[in-house]
């Protein structure tokens, strides 16, 4: 069961400021989610209820929202060291 | 003979480093999955590159929160916002495919094309994993 991804508006803002390896790597990332966005081999829960964060690139986080009614998941923020 | 060094740089993925670093409203919740992370990979060795995963995205974390500290007061708020946004269907978000096609240069079955690959090699890097 593969969830949906989608982006928020901020991430569209942030994706700007990333070289495009770093994207694909992030793509890859949201990838990983989406087929298992709950396991915690690749993902941990934050402080936000209900927002995981997994790590792209080696040097950035996406946190993310899960929905599991609609079997989505919407990207909500990149905190990113490059 | 080399030269040691006077002082040895602490280990950024050493948890009470990571502790130490973290925003002081993140340290509980740390310190409560480490502890179910760390019990985990006792019990069953195989899971110790699961912690050593898990510690490497906390000290990423650490490391990112501690560079912006004044940007980092109202970002739990702005994140906790945003969620409650998509959670109420008001949030506008941009599905995946049609950022690959835009950012990439590529055409909506390129794009859908590549989102499927890479949905593959996750699934099969899964499927080998249990």
């Amino acid at each position: 069961m593969t969830y949906r991804v989608e982006l928020s508006r901020h991430v569209l803002k942030q994706l700007a400021d990333l070289p495009l390896s770093v994207q694909v790597a992030l793509a890859e990332t949201l990838a990983v989610v989406a087929v298992a966005p709950y396991d915690p081999t690749t993902s941990d829960p934050t402080v936000v209820e209900g927002v995981r964060q997994a790590g792209f690139a080696e040097v950035g986080l996406v946190e993310y929202l899960i929905w599991d009614d609609l079997l989505v998941v919407v990207a909500l923020n990149l905190l990113w060291g490059g | 003979m080399s030269a040691q060094p006077l002082h040895e740089e602490p280990d950024p993925q050493d948890p009470a480093v990571i502790l130490r670093t973290l925003p002081a409203r993140e340290r509980v919740a740390f310190q409560a999955e480490y502890r179910e992370r760390a019990q985990a990979a006792a019990d069953d060795i195989a899971r110790f590159p699961d912690l050593r995963a898990f510690l490497q995205r906390w000290a990423l974390r650490a490391s990112l929160m501690s560079r912006d500290p004044d940007r980092r007061p109202g970002l739990y708020e702005e994140i906790d916002a945003l969620a409650e946004e998509v959670r109420a269907g008001t949030a506008e978000t941009f599905p995946i495919q049609d950022v690959i096609a835009e950012r990439f240069g590529l055409t909506p079955d390129e794009a859908e094309a590549f989102w499927q690959e890479r949905l593959t090699a996750a699934q099969g890097a899964r499927d080998n994993r249990m």
